[in-house]
């Protein structure tokens, strides 16, 4: 009996990442007819899908791929499909008819540069609940004009957050970046979970930001097709299938990446920086991006040794905490000699607190560590400027610790690896914007006003940055701030984890 | 009536120029509307809104259609529905509300008045259209709503003596100018205040097919426009005009329109059910006129008129109607601007 196993293939992934030019190479081979989109392409049924709304799959796929499947196999070649569609049937689609995929991704940057320029330029109807109408020419006006939303079934098949989705409530107010940045993190992230489900020698993903001969020869080898050339794919590439220049004769207009303003290399990060980094996209040990600017504002402005006691007055339930724990450690045989307070700002409080032990203040502004050096003068202590994240003390220290600062760092996890780095014994944060149990990933915002971020920190996140760290004993837990007059978060987070991996402080 | 007198008293061309207010501004009237709104209690949040659009997008026994095609045929399966927004005075928030349905992709239909505080205003016998609204029309068309012209031709007939039938065709050229495919409107306010309705300026729309009705001594042209000429293809309201007027019913709701009137059960019974003016030509009204608070109207068999219903009232009684019921959503967004 013929085994019709692995006759069936589909290319899947986020829009403008080069899946139809990969579909065009592919469907060169002598023995594949790979088609582009073929009706229906099931934008809203895949929508549907998404939320949760589509109750008949497999009927869904029988009725249509598969039925223009056959036609290709009939004719004895292999069948080949390209639809960004297809993400939330992959599993239907293996189970239905044993097939593999090829997974195109592309560099999220490039990708939301790509949409933004479609937008702009040839169809401006890319997520049309925008606040921005966008830089539209006469081509993509006209053609915005034309499309009544009932019949737009592109921009409907594109997933909006669900009420589950740390930016369900935002999404009104994105930027239309914002908004492709989500898609493509979005997406990317159903692909990834969907495949990565499937045995292993069912797809294959290929990293379509720069492709090479050598990519497309070896995609062409898991399909098992033939007659592809490296000249003729070199011929294909160098064409920059379904490009704007391919298709309007027009060059891209949205800058690249490096040209962004700060704020869209930011706006970028807070929401598909953990895509980027589960793709490859960004190196393991990537640092989020810090704008030029970052904590000028602070700089510039001064606190004063009023508002500094006035800020710790008002947070004092976090103090005390804090304090009871380092008692505790001292109490219990851990002795606490040496602190470090990262963000200690005129260092009120702690400097009388601990003045028997090393302590040492590091700020993010110089003027705060230099009114330190010149009022407090303990022998013991010392104050630096610097951040952290780039400028971790080769110190160690007893107890490495945080008010206050986390929440407006511009990456929360590079922040608490740099305390684990210089920790010895344990680190110790508290952040004031509030208790996210909810928040899956931290969720970051910038305000240009104040050059700073406002970040709320997720729980699960912090989990797991310090368990890949090694830390121990870690405790993420809601901190009762009591009832105070003019603020109305009561519940701060704590974070306390033992650092392992050194020798304990006795 | 000397010469001078007919000179003086003759309808004067309808003229316009454009006028610097400016987005922000117009921003700024619109929110003063939605404030005023407030006070009087009447204004729903937000997320009423969201609440009866996220019912439609997912209930599969609706069919959600565009006001253009509410009267076209259907395969009797579903419940058809029409989502009708008369941008009375808040622009702004209709903006908010053509953003939502497009986060969904479903179908709405916003009716812009020409005469309204954001749209423009008579000035020295001359319409100063502001400058500002070019943006919310580009915003509206981005959504891929449908667009139709809330028309007001009598008000300025009757207010400013001002040729109101030039001023519909006017903006509905210059509306296209913009690149909106106007095919509809839908008349503003009714009866009550001038004495007729606004779709009785387009021909074979007037009430026993009268050329003209008198205002305050003068007399008001009606059946001046051609529909099919200016691209209209509907009227919103798809009246059914009565072959003459009924003098004792006009009487009575007349007297009924009075005060907070909109929001008063018999009055609301003559205009949905028993309106001397017109009748509808679809099945179903539902309007929100109040915080959570809906007017339902049927017509027909079991005609009835519900009021106050809230917004799961209104959802469970959509959910129960048969399918091929055609059914138009009312909604002013200057009633949904509570957040």
């Amino acid at each position: 009996m013929d085994d019709y196993t692995n006759n069936i293939f589909f290319v899947v992934g986020c829009g403008r990442s080069g899946t139809t030019s990969l579909c065009r190479v592919l469907d060169s081979a002598s023995n594949t007819e790979c088609l582009l989109e073929p009706s229906p392409n099931l934008n809203r049924e895949s929508r549907d899908m998404m939320e949760g709304r589509y109750e008949r799959p497999f009927q869904l796929i029988a009725e249509t791929v598969m039925q223009r499947a056959a036609v290709v196999l009939d004719k004895g070649l292999i069948y080949g499909e390209k639809n960004v569609t297809l993400g939330p049937f992959i599993p239907h689609l293996q189970k239905i008819s044993n097939c593999r995929f090829v997974y195109v991704h592309r560099d999220g940057r490039d990708v939301v540069r790509s949409l933004l320029d479609w937008h702009n330029r040839m169809f401006g109807t890319i997520y049309r609940e925008c606040k921005e109408v966008g830089d539209l020419s006469d081509r993509a006006k006209n053609a915005q004009a034309s499309l009544p939303i009932e019949l737009d079934s592109s921009d409907y098949s594109r997933p909006r957050p669900g009420s589950g989705d740390i930016w369900y409530d935002h999404w009104e107010n994105f930027s239309r970046l914002e908004m492709c940045a989500w898609y493509w993190s979005r997406i990317n992230a159903l692909y990834l979970d969907k495949l990565e489900a499937l045995p292993e020698n069912k797809w294959i993903s290929i990293n379509y930001t720069s492709p090479d001969i050598a990519d497309l020869l070896r995609v062409a080898e898991f399909l098992e097709l033939e007659g592809l050339s490296p000249e003729n794919i070199k011929l294909q590439l160098g064409k920059r299938i379904n490009s704007l220049k391919d298709r309007i004769d027009e060059g891209n207009n949205f800058p690249r990446w490096p040209d962004w303003a700060p704020i869209d290399r930011i706006r970028f990060e807070n929401i598909a920086a953990r895509t980027m980094q589960r793709l490859g996209h960004y190196p393991e040990e990537y640092v989020r991006y810090c704008p030029p600017n970052y904590g000028e504002w602070w700089k510039q402005n001064e606190g004063g040794l009023e508002w500094y006691t006035w800020m710790y007055d008002s947070r004092l339930a976090a103090h005390n905490d804090f304090q009871y724990f380092v008692k505790h450690l001292d109490q219990t045989g851990r002795k606490v000699e040496s602190l470090l307070d990262v963000g200690c700002g005129l260092a009120v409080g702690y400097a009388d607190v601990y003045s028997d032990r090393r302590y040492v203040g590091m700020d993010l502004s110089g003027k705060e560590a230099e009114w330190c050096r010149q009022n407090r003068s303990n022998t013991k202590h010392a104050y630096i400027t610097g951040d952290i994240i780039v400028s971790t003390p080769d110190e160690k220290f007893d107890v490495v610790f945080s008010h206050g600062t986390i929440d407006n760092s511009y990456d929360m996890d590079a922040m608490l690896k740099a305390m684990v780095a210089c920790s010895n014994g344990w680190i110790y944060l508290t952040a004031y914007r509030g208790w996210f149990p909810e928040l899956p990933e931290h969720r970051y915002s910038w305000d240009e006003g104040t050059t700073c971020f406002y970040n709320d920190i997720s729980v699960a996140a912090v989990h797991r940055t310090l368990e890949s760290l090694g830390c121990v004993e870690i405790t993420v837990s809601p901190l009762d701030m009591g009832i105070r007059e003019g603020n109305p978060i009561r519940y701060e987070t704590r974070i306390v984890a033992r650092v392992t991996a050194v020798e304990s402080v006795v | 009536m000397s010469f001078l007198d007919r000179w003086l008293r003759r309808t004067k061309p309808y003229k316009v120029i454009t006028h610097a207010l400016s987005r922000e501004e117009i921003v700024g009237r619109c929110k003063g509307t939605a404030s005023a709104y407030k006070e009087l209690g009447v204004v729903s949040p937000f997320s009423v809104y969201k609440q009866v659009v996220d019912a439609l997008a997912i209930n599969p026994g609706f069919e959600v259609r565009p006001m253009r095609q509410l009267m076209d045929p259907a395969d009797g399966e579903k419940v058809i529905i029409s989502l009708r927004h008369d941008l009375d005075g808040d622009i702004v928030t209709g903006v908010r509300a053509a953003r939502y349905l497009a986060r969904k992709g479903l179908p709405g239909t916003f009716y812009l008045l020409h005469t309204s505080h954001y749209y423009g205003a008579v000035e020295n016998n001359v319409f100063c259209r502001f400058a500002g609204l070019e943006s919310f029309i580009a915003e509206l068309i981005a959504t891929g709503c449908e667009l139709g012209l809330h028309c007001d031709p009598l008000h300025l007939y009757c207010t400013y003596n001002i040729n109101g039938a030039q001023a519909v065709k006017s903006e509905i050229a210059w509306l296209k100018s913009l690149g909106v495919k106007v095919s509809g409107s839908v008349a503003h306010n009714s009866a009550i205040v001038f004495g007729a309705e606004n779709f009785e300026v387009f021909q074979h729309r007037s009430i026993a097919g009268r050329r003209s009705f008198s205002y305050k001594g003068k007399s008001v042209p009606l059946q001046v426009l051609d529909e099919g000429k200016l691209g209209l293809t509907y009227e919103g309201n798809y009246p059914v005009p009565p072959e003459k007027l009924d003098a004792g019913k006009v009487s009575e709701y007349l007297r009924l329109s009075t005060g907070d009137c909109v929001r008063n059960i018999e009055w609301l019974h003559y205009y949905f059910l028993d309106n001397p003016f017109f009748g509808r030509g679809y099945d179903v009204d539902i309007w929100l006129l109040a915080c959570d608070a809906w007017v339902i109207a049927k017509r027909g068999e079991h005609a009835e008129v519900l009021w106050p219903v809230d917004t799961s009232g209104v959802l469970s009684y959509l959910s129960q109607l048969d399918g091929g019921v055609r059914v138009a959503v009312c909604v002013h967004p200057e009633y949904i601007s509570g957040d």
